[in-house]
């Protein structure tokens, strides 16, 4: 276990190191002249276009720009915004939470939905039930998240004036909305997987075993089966909160909420490439950290992994 | 004797193969929505006589009639016409998007498994990079370096499809290039070029068919969410997103604006995700993830 931890910690560092130099580079990659890309069409004189290219760091050497984008990276300096000259950590900072309580809610969403629906579907295979089950879920893979919430606004807020349609808080009534816009389309992909897991573990020897042995059919699928078919669930889970931080972007920019999200689609049409830089590394490492700890946790929970 | 074996009929595994997502329901289900869709799209002018893109402010959100079957816009411009015309552009980024990741992907997989080494640990290595960026996140990375519009967003779209196809054309060479008639090939003297692409290619399609056909699905979503996010078409070009992005704003007074191109989105999804399944079911034992 302690090899492979060792191993993976490494893999991670180094993929980190690449995130890096591919965030750095974004700036240098814009076709031209990057100042030109900020400014715009506006006439401005040949000295604020030199500070632009200061402030940039633009004049140093390649590497010299990146050792500095690096250790300032390291030391939580990620840059000031052009536009508004606010730190960019303190700008990712204050929106982080918004974004971190809709991942959240919207993963409790697809648990809560995926997790019961899949293993009923999986108990009933077979059935009318299972049928209805897996069209739907085919219907919730292939839905785009933003007309779902169109949907909802349309049903909850503008039929039933139930919950707002403009939401910017944490409340149970402000989250539900886009946590269940953000969530259904998950607990599609959580059904299917739970379904199909169960599906494998309910046919295994020691589940007829059970059976035989006279346990009561609840304690054979709650005890027995679950706990097993449970374990790739375990590695998704850890990868669509990932993935939920990236899919918070439509649903922030929909229902007008702060986080980080919508802060990098502003960032892009205002072209504040500091800003972009920042919160793409900041969502990219986050990103890296949970799937560290998500193979991690797997391979703490199945062993045979370990040993091969 | 030879007679008899003349009237045996064997057909390749292609044909084999096609046959079995033929007879597949959802396939077929799939196959006739999707049809509809790219007929209803390209056949618009026959269709419809309207300009998608002519202003008519008297008649504004006005909702769904024989006139207007799908209502009209803010605009006074008819909805369905622009429904029509919008197809072309949203099929057309899901299709490009995936054939630009397909091409580098596959090159970039067949290179880094047949040669191994630190070409394959460099090229493993830039792949692990950029999945480590949620897809849309990529994909608004590379628009914030290229500029929105349709093209960049295809782009976009096209690179953050990359890694799935050179992760997966990688292990199905890795797999490939150890059998026998790979060495017997390389013993006749072939060059490596011919190896990877007349016999490594070929034999990992079977594969690479799920993911190309569940990947235009994805991308086709992809393109819509740019679209709708207002970093692709410029307005006034009609587009399943950005129409649906539009009619956001009148979502109180009008909800054609929202049901309609977004259902547009949804059915082509669906139709491409059910012949998918079928695919998948057809290519049996192989297994695979699309990265969302």
């Amino acid at each position: 276990m302690f090899t492979y931890l060792v191993r993976r910690l490494i893999t991670s560092v180094l993929v980190l190191f690449g995130v890096s130099v591919l965030v750095f580079s974004v700036i240098h990659l814009v076709p031209g002249d990057v100042t030109m890309a900020i400014l715009g069409r506006q006439r401005v004189s040949e000295e604020k276009v030199a500070e632009l290219r200061e402030q940039l760091g633009l004049n140093d050497p390649l590497y010299v720009q990146y050792g500095r984008y690096l250790s300032n990276t390291l030391r939580g300096d990620l840059g000031k915004s052009i536009r508004t000259n606010m730190p960019v950590s303190q700008a990712i900072a204050e929106q982080l939470p918004s974004t971190v309580a809709l991942a959240a809610s919207a993963l409790v969403v697809a648990l809560a939905i995926g997790l019961i629906v899949g293993l009923l579907a999986a108990l009933r295979h077979g059935t009318w039930f299972d049928t209805f089950v897996m069209g739907l879920s085919v219907s919730g893979l292939s839905i785009p998240t933003f007309w779902m919430g169109l949907l909802l606004i349309l049903l909850f807020s503008v039929n039933l004036k139930l919950f707002p349609s403009i939401s910017n808080g944490s409340s149970f009534r402000d989250l539900f909305l886009p946590a269940l816009t953000l969530g259904l389309p998950e607990a599609a992909v959580v059904a299917r997987m739970v379904r199909a897991s169960m599906l494998d573990v309910l046919n295994k020897d020691y589940i007829i075993t059970a059976r035989a042995k006279g346990l009561p059919e609840r304690a054979v699928v709650l005890k027995h089966a679950l706990r097993n078919a449970l374990i790739p669930v375990v590695t998704f889970v850890g990868l669509q909160m990932a993935y939920l931080l990236g899919g918070a972007t439509i649903v922030e920019t929909m229902f007008a909420r702060q986080g980080i999200g919508r802060l990098a689609v502003q960032s892009i049409f205002s072209r504040d490439y500091p800003m972009v830089q920042g919160v793409v590394l900041i969502t990219a490492a986050i990103y890296v950290v949970i799937n560290t700890l998500t193979d991690i946790t797997y391979v703490y929970l199945n062993p045979r992994i370990r040993l091969k | 004797m030879n007679e008899e074996l003349s009237t045996i009929r064997v057909d390749s595994p292609g044909i084999r193969l096609l046959r079995q997502i033929v007879r597949n329901r959802s396939a077929q289900i799939g196959g006739l929505l999707l049809l509809l869709l790219i007929i209803a799209s390209y056949a618009a002018p026959l269709i419809t006589s309207k300009d998608p893109n002519r202003n008519n402010p008297p008649l504004a959100l006005n909702a769904p009639s024989w006139e207007h079957p799908m209502g009209t816009d803010n605009n006074g411009r008819d909805v369905f016409t622009r429904f029509l015309y919008g197809g072309q552009l949203s099929l057309r980024v899901g299709l490009v998007g995936i054939t630009i990741g397909a091409l580098i992907g596959i090159t970039l997989g067949l290179v880094s498994g047949y040669i191994g080494g630190w070409t394959d640990s460099f090229i493993s290595w830039f792949t692990d990079v950029l999945m480590s960026f949620p897809d849309i996140l990529l994909a608004l990375a590379i628009i914030a370096i290229l500029g929105p519009g349709i093209t960049n967003a295809m782009i976009a779209i096209g690179i953050a499809f990359v890694p799935s196809f050179m992760r997966l054309t990688r292990s199905s060479v890795m797999s490939l290039r150890e059998m026998t008639y790979i060495e017997a090939a390389r013993a006749l003297g072939s060059s490596n070029s011919r190896i990877l692409l007349k016999h490594i290619l070929p034999n990992s399609i079977r594969t690479l068919l799920v993911l190309l056909t569940l990947g235009i699905g994805s991308s086709i979503l992809a393109g819509a969410a740019l679209n709708f996010l207002g970093l692709g078409a410029e307005p006034p070009t009609p587009e399943w997103g950005a129409m649906l992005n539009a009619g956001m704003k009148f979502v109180r007074q009008a909800w054609w604006l929202t049901v309609f191109p977004g259902a547009g989105i949804f059915l082509a999804v669906l139709s491409i995700n059910l012949i998918g399944d079928a695919v998948s079911d057809a290519v049996a034992g192989t297994t695979i993830s699309i990265k969302k």
